[in-house]
């Protein structure tokens, strides 16, 4: 694995409610969505967009990128099955979850 | 490290805590913020418990030693427990009013708590906190629920070695009591009959925070006050039995400032309803392991042709504005 690249890049610049809500269009990601919210809460997209926009969901977006960052989590990332280079920060995450997507399509 | 040293950071939010005072067993009364110390907010508000004050943590404060009111090292009447892990404080600084409080009731779990801890010296009332698993499980369960996350500092601060304080105040045998876990016993700031010990007690916190630089504004003020819906029906009960009253004698015209009154507290009991759910609704997501539904959602992005790359692109223009800002 190469070295973790710094950067002061966190996940709440990327997944802001603005780049998640053109996401919400499509059934098919929001099915895959549902199983991953708080139990009492409704499965619709327009829940996912609430959520999106608490301060709890930015909270676990900070927290995890000071995780990330940290470089501990290797073996929490490992259940998404992603690449070993995953848990190199937050860049690493991203760039793990991008290979695993076009693999995904091949 | 011990499992009875695994405690969280939680955030001094009121749902938070009145979710910690509910999940211990304690009825009957809620956690309110407080923005400023003046007399009407307190007026309002009454009767007040005990105040929790949050504040970013110097070190011992060794300049101020002097002007602090006496410590107590023996005195059976207050429970003092010290501080023996380091993220308790804010379960600490609730404990430190419920269990002085001669009017709170604490039920089942509280009571034999305290019954159990009395004649135990602090340090040791400090390790039964920390042992007891039922406040040790509340405690954690409105910890974010991000397994990685259990170290003191605030992870949204940009300066990680920022470190936070739970201390309270509160009345006890007509004495003003500061109670922090962190000193060697509690310190009595003196005589404070009645509710007068909340006009003392202002001073002394703002003495506290104007020793701070003039930039620092992380301070939080939090005050256990009585269920605020049972407050407002007692007194809607109460004027209505006026109200009756005075129609009986002059007539159902008469009384329009008391139905006024009545209406208030009324719309006043729909919007604490509406808070509470709005804390509950809040308190599940706080509890709520986020990493799944973050993953999936970049997943989402990545799948969907060069999204994923564009967000990132921007995200760390964002990143960089920031970091020069």
């Amino acid at each position: 694995p190469q070295a973790a690249q710094r950067s002061n890049l966190r996940l709440d610049h990327i997944l802001t409610p603005g780049a998640v809500a053109p996401l919400l269009n499509n059934p098919e990601i929001c099915a895959a969505l549902f199983p991953h919210l708080p139990e009492s809460s409704e499965r619709t997209p327009e829940e996912i967009q609430a959520i999106v926009r608490t301060p709890q969901f930015s909270q676990a977006l900070v927290s995890l990128s000071t995780a990330l960052e940290s470089g501990q989590l290797g073996p929490l990332l490992r259940q998404f099955g992603l690449g070993p280079n995953a848990g190199n920060g937050v860049e690493g995450f991203l760039s793990a979850i991008q290979e695993q997507a076009k693999k995904d399509k091949k | 490290m011990s499992d009875t040293g695994n405690w969280c950071l939680i955030e001094s939010d009121p749902g938070v805590f009145t979710g910690l005072i509910k999940g211990i067993g304690v009825q009957g009364v809620q956690v309110e913020e407080i923005y400023s110390i003046d007399k009407e907010t307190l007026e309002d508000l009454k009767p007040v418990h005990g105040l929790i004050f949050l504040f970013k943590w110097q070190g011992r404060d060794p300049a101020s030693a002097t002007n602090q009111a006496p410590i107590e090292y023996e005195n059976p009447d207050v429970f003092f427990a010290q501080q023996v892990i380091t993220n308790a404080c804010a379960t600490q600084a609730i404990l430190s009013i419920l269990l002085n409080s001669r009017t709170i009731e604490l039920g089942e779990e509280l009571s034999n708590f305290k019954a159990f801890v009395s004649d135990f010296p602090a340090e040791i009332k400090g390790h039964a906190i920390s042992n007891s698993d039922v406040i040790r499980a509340v405690h954690n369960s409105f910890s974010r629920s991000d397994p990685f996350i259990n170290e003191m500092n605030d992870p949204s601060s940009k300066e990680k070695e920022d470190l936070f304080h739970f201390i309270a105040y509160t009345p006890i045998n007509g004495c003003l009591y500061e109670l922090d876990g962190l000193q060697e016993g509690p310190r009595n700031h003196g005589p404070a009959p009645g509710d007068s010990w909340l006009e003392k007690v202002g001073p002394i916190i703002q003495e506290r925070m104007a020793r701070y630089e003039g930039g620092e504004i992380r301070f939080n003020l939090m005050a256990v006050v009585d269920d605020r819906i049972k407050v407002y029906q007692e007194k809607v009960a109460a004027y209505e039995e006026q109200l009756k009253a005075l129609q009986e004698k002059e007539g159902p015209e008469a009384g329009a400032w008391l139905k006024g009154e009545i209406e208030n507290l009324r719309g006043d009991i729909v919007k604490e309803e509406g808070k509470r759910e709005k804390q509950a609704r809040e308190n599940k997501l706080r509890r709520h392991n986020f990493i799944p539904l973050i993953y999936e959602i970049l997943k989402g992005l990545a799948q969907e042709d060069g999204r994923l790359e564009g967000l990132v692109e921007e995200g760390r223009t964002r990143a960089k504005a920031e970091a020069e800002s």
